[in-house]
């Protein structure tokens, strides 16, 4: 089974920046700060991470390339609006949802083909087999809608790296451990059995208020969306108490090809948004989790409204990418007074309640698991054989004879293996295919068009 | 710069909670409880969706649900009112819908191997097989710190130089100049129209029609946790509000038939009403006004015959501080961040890069009026550049003609303040007569910036390593060492005294540099003073400049006023000493 690959060579790793992500803002008062990506980035370049990577500056998406996933509709709005002919758009902005949480800013579009763009870039590194680990933190944007924007997230570069990936991989694990439900994924891969996506996050009056258990998929894609939905306050022990079985089971039954990775940040502890306990290191064991399997891994952002917090959880898993320890000192760099007072890399868990209680957490992984146990082996595509250890006799030819039932066929993966020599001049159990006769129709119909084309040889001359 | 040096001299307990001081205004409002308002959305919303299980409908794709519209939507019009208490993220009804403009078309085919596309993007940085990694690392340090360019630039450019160090550094250091500096002119604009409407970066924009947008939310960024923005915002509602309910026009006071202006009290011939304060103000001060919504202030005014006929004759005794003004004004050559080595082995005058300035002389006759204005303006005691100091060096005489002698012009910044001035008037015309300012402001990008100075790159290089101190400090903040700490102070207070005496240099305000004030003359006499005043007499006798000089921190006259009072002692200490000898 391809279960975990212990460590083995190095990962090569791509990581996708383009310096001007950092200077878009979103609006006095606004809680998503593109900025967290640049202060990530800093914090990289610094720790001398860059050593590990292939730094890459991805090209905008262009408008072809998000009418992939989003209307042409949808697309032309964002692309034609901007603040100052706000009035003229009003209608439209009611339609997709644009105004409130996800405001219309300056360099919206920009934004939009920048945070695409990087994602689609790596999903092609990884189809082109150039690199193990790609990461995007400027992607992530979950909540996007084919056509709506949503919770600070107009175009889902996510989608969009996923349909790129699916281009050459049968089937794409989506993974979301953001403390927000990943709905806009969920939703544009709700009916394919190709994409699982897994979501593990707060749930109970909170944005966007799906994913609830019960949400599993639909038609095709019945069972290939996984919800595991969490309460406040969850700690990195039971945090991975539930993660980590329940990964394993979906590696084991889906097997994914490609694995693609949100990891919004506001499920750490001290998120303005989110109310988890996780730290970096609960947080990271995520990332760590997918990287000691050896499919190919897209790493991108997503949530997190707590900049300083932001910047150090994705440089931490931006070294677990690359197998690297930091140091827990910061180093310097240009926004060090961010990370006062202790200008540390990791943050310490808070002592708020965990409401998520082992008997609960308990049941709800059995719950989960049990969705995934119905999950017949490997959809729509070639199943991969079947585990040797299951059923170690089965290997053993001759006892499989004997033990067979006189008055029945053989199983038949015994009489493939079974080579019949041309000398044998015995009935067995293909009589009516019998390879002498097959071979000499051959033969007939070789001689037939041999002598037909001797025939029409000397026609020609 | 001062407040940065207040609050950060290196004392490991910092008290100031960054929380308070990353979080914007609104969080305090966005702190209530989520349920409150979440039950007022339901509440008006009939139409609000069923509970999460029934809300996914496994319909085939051939069937289109119409979606539900979800409370947010509906708000919209409202959001005005309700943006300042509403919580981000506060729809908690969204549904997974299903359909055909829901889901993603998903490619059926898969090709087995990927064909040769481009890759969409530009390879910056790959660690080549063969490197250095020792020598990778402080080729980055030395770019970062000592040229302070972005590492990933630094690496783009070295994988561009073939991974040749010293071309790259070569190439580096070249490429100094062409940062994104801000001038003083910038810096102040933005802080005084951040001051009054907060963060809406396009408003700040139109007061800096040369800057991109993105070029003032990095320089916001940058300088975020330098400056305590907050303090200045907090009059900010205030402000605003009372400006527009203002409505009614001032009736015309008698000052228009004066044609004296309200603010500055000069005559003009054309005066215009100043709605926001609701009196009557020149040109100048309205543009003034408009631009920083501050008052002009009326000792910045720069009369034109003022301008034009002022030279005074340069003091003997200044000709030092005029040559040190024009070096440190000199355009910038990036030396000093060549210059500057970052390390252990750097003592304070290393980093400083500047020699101490002698201490004045205080005999000397200096005759700067604007001086004393500029004093009295706190706001613009940063730049003295642009009061009308013009001096005549080498003898030449007050009003003679230029023929004589060198002439020491420093006119120039004035100039272009002038220029910069009368751009902005047009623009303000040009925004009067009707067009939208910001569609003016997209097809005429004015280009003006000061030169960069050696002065400003000193004084950059200079914050730049207090930074640096302060973060060493706070980084052992934990192993506190009092000793360290101790010694940290020092260098805290000296490089803060340091900072302020060097602003004072380069500003050249004769009224302090003329004052006692740099040095304290405590007027009383300690038993040990008088000791070593008494020791002094002996060596030196009745010279009492000497004396001075040595004690340091008495002056001439104190020195005589204690030889008056205590005359007997001394002359018997003085005149029987020396003969022991």
């Amino acid at each position: 089974m391809s279960g975990t690959v212990q460590e083995h060579g190095k990962r090569r790793v791509a990581y996708y920046y383009d310096s001007n992500i950092g200077n878009y803002y979103y609006g006095q008062g606004h809680v998503m700060k593109p900025h967290r990506i640049r202060m990530t980035h800093h914090l990289v370049l610094n720790y001398g991470l860059y050593r590990n990577l292939e730094i890459f500056r991805p090209f905008p998406a262009s408008f072809d390339d998000m009418t992939r996933f989003h209307t042409d509709e949808y697309m032309t709005f964002l692309k034609s609006a901007n603040p100052d002919n706000l009035k003229s758009f009003n209608k439209q902005m009611l339609k997709f949802n644009v105004g409130e949480d996800c405001p219309l800013f300056d360099g919206l579009y920009e934004f939009c083909q920048l945070s695409s763009g990087g994602s689609l870039a790596a999903a092609t590194k990884l189809n082109k087999q150039k690199v193990d680990i790609a990461i995007n933190w400027m992607g992530g944007l979950h909540h996007a809608k084919k056509s709506e924007a949503s919770g600070f997230c107009y175009t889902n570069d996510i989608v969009l790296g996923i349909l790129e990936l699916l281009k050459y991989h049968k089937r794409v694990l989506y993974v979301d451990i953001d403390v927000h439900h990943g709905d806009g994924v969920e939703e544009a891969f709700y009916t394919t059995d190709r994409v699982m996506t897994v979501s593990f996050h707060k749930y109970g009056d909170f944005f966007p208020g799906t994913g609830d258990l019960k949400d599993i998929g639909a038609g095709k894609g019945k069972l290939y969306s996984v919800n595991v939905p969490l309460r406040d306050g969850i700690t990195d022990s039971a945090y991975q108490s539930i993660f980590k079985p329940v990964m394993t089971k979906v590696m084991e039954r889906f097997d994914p090809c490609a694995v693609v990775l949100q990891c919004g940040a506001d499920s750490l502890n001290g998120d303005r948004l989110g109310p988890f306990n996780l730290t970096l290191k609960g947080h990271g064991e995520c990332a760590r989790f997918f990287r000691s399997y050896n499919v190919p891994l897209m790493m991108v952002g997503g949530g997190g409204y707590t900049p300083r917090n932001v910047a150090r959880c994705w440089t931490y898993e931006t070294s677990i990418a690359v197998n690297k320890e930091v140091p827990n000192e910061l180093p310097y760099n240009d926004y060090f007074e961010y990370f006062g007072p202790n200008y540390r890399l990791h943050i310490e868990a808070s002592n708020a309640a965990n409401e998520n209680n082992p008997e609960m957490l308990t049941k709800l992984q059995a719950d989960v698991i049990a969705n995934l146990e119905k999950l017949t082996f490997v959809p729509s595509v070639q199943m991969r054989p079947i585990p040797d250890d299951a059923f170690p006799n089965q290997n053993d030819e001759t006892a499989i004879i004997d033990a067979a039932h006189p008055d029945k066929r053989l199983p038949s993966e015994v009489t493939d293996r079974m080579v019949q020599d041309d000398g044998d001049f015995y009935d067995g159990e293909r009589e009516g295919d019998d390879r002498r006769n097959e071979n000499n129709a051959k033969r007939a119909a070789e001689f037939d068009s041999d002598d037909g084309a001797t025939e029409k040889r000397p026609k020609t001359e | 710069m001062d407040s940065f040096f207040s609050n950060g001299t290196g004392d490991a307990s910092r008290t100031d909670n960054p929380d308070s001081m990353m979080e914007d205004t609104e969080v305090d409002a966005s702190m209530e409880p989520e349920q409150i308002e979440v039950d007022d959305e339901t509440e008006s919303h009939e139409d609000s969706p069923a509970p999460s299980k029934n809300k996914i409908k496994n319909t085939t794709k051939s069937i289109r649900k119409r979606r539900k519209r979800s409370s947010s939507c509906d708000s919209l019009n409202d959001s005005e009112e309700g943006a300042k208490i509403r919580r981000p993220l506060a729809n908690t009804n969204k549904s997974i819908n299903v359909g055909d403009e829901f889901q993603a078309r998903i490619p059926e085919d898969i090709d087995p191997k990927p064909t040769h596309i481009e890759d969409p993007d530009e390879l910056v940085w790959e660690t080549p097989e063969k490197i250095n990694d020792e020598k990778l690392l402080s080729f980055a340090k030395e770019a970062s710190d000592r040229y302070r360019i972005p590492i990933d630039r630094a690496l783009w450019i070295l994988t561009k130089e073939n991974f040749d160090f010293d071309a790259a550094i070569l190439n580096i250091a070249k490429r100094n100049d062409h940062r994104d500096l801000w001038t003083d002119d910038e810096v102040r604009t933005f802080h005084n129209v951040y001051s009054l409407i907060g963060k809406h970066f396009v408003v700040i924009r139109q007061m800096l029609p040369h800057r991109s947008l993105q070029s003032i939310v990095q320089y916001y960024y940058e300088n975020k946790k330098r400056i305590s923005y907050q303090a200045f915002t907090e009059f900010n509602a205030n402000a605003s509000s009372s400006s527009e309910e203002t409505e009614e026009r001032p009736t015309p006071s008698d000052s228009i038939l004066e044609a004296v202006c309200d603010n500055c009290g000069e005559q003009a011939e054309k005066m215009q009403v100043n709605e926001a304060l609701n009196r009557i103000e020149c040109r100048a001060c309205l543009v003034y006004f408009q631009l920083t919504q501050n008052p002009r202030p009326t000792c910045l005014r720069i009369v034109l015959d003022e301008r034009i006929d002022r030279h005074v004759e340069c003091p003997e005794s200044m000709i030092n501080y005029m040559d040190e003004y024009e070096k440190l004004m000199a355009p910038s050559t990036g030396y000093t961040y060549v210059k500057r080595r970052m390390g252990k082995d750097q003592t304070l005058d290393d980093i400083l890069g500047v020699n101490r300035t002698p201490p004045p002389e205080l005999n000397a006759e200096f005759l700067l009026e604007s001086g004393v204005n500029e004093q009295n303006n706190p706001e613009d005691v940063g730049a003295p550049l642009l009061s009308p100091i013009k001096m005549c060096r080498d003898g030449c005489r007050a009003g003679s003609s230029k023929s004589n002698g060198r002439i020491v012009d420093y006119e120039m910044p004035i100039n272009e303040k002038e220029d910069f001035m009368i751009e902005l008037l047009k623009e303000a015309e040009q925004n009067s007569t009707g067009s939208s300012s910001s569609t003016q402001n997209k097809t005429t990008p004015t280009v003006w910036q000061a030169p960069h100075t050696l002065c400003m790159e000193e004084m950059d290089v200079l914050s730049d390593d207090s930074r640096r101190k302060l973060f060493e400090a706070c980084l052992s903040s934990s192993r506190v060492n009092t000793k360290e700490v101790n010694s940290w102070k020092n260098d805290m207070a000296y490089l803060k005294d340091r900072m302020e005496r060097m602003s004072i240099d380069v500003d050249l305000i004769p009224s302090i540099l003329m004052s006692n004030e740099r040095v304290q003359y405590k007027q009383n006499w300690t038993d040990h003073e008088k000791e070593d005043a008494l020791r002094c007499f002996q060596w030196y006798g009745n010279s009492f400049n000497y004396i001075a000089d040595v004690m340091g921190n008495k002056t001439v006259e104190q020195i005589e006023e204690f030889y008056a009072e205590n005359r007997e002692l001394v002359d018997t200490v003085s005149d029987i000493q020396p003969e022991n000898f």
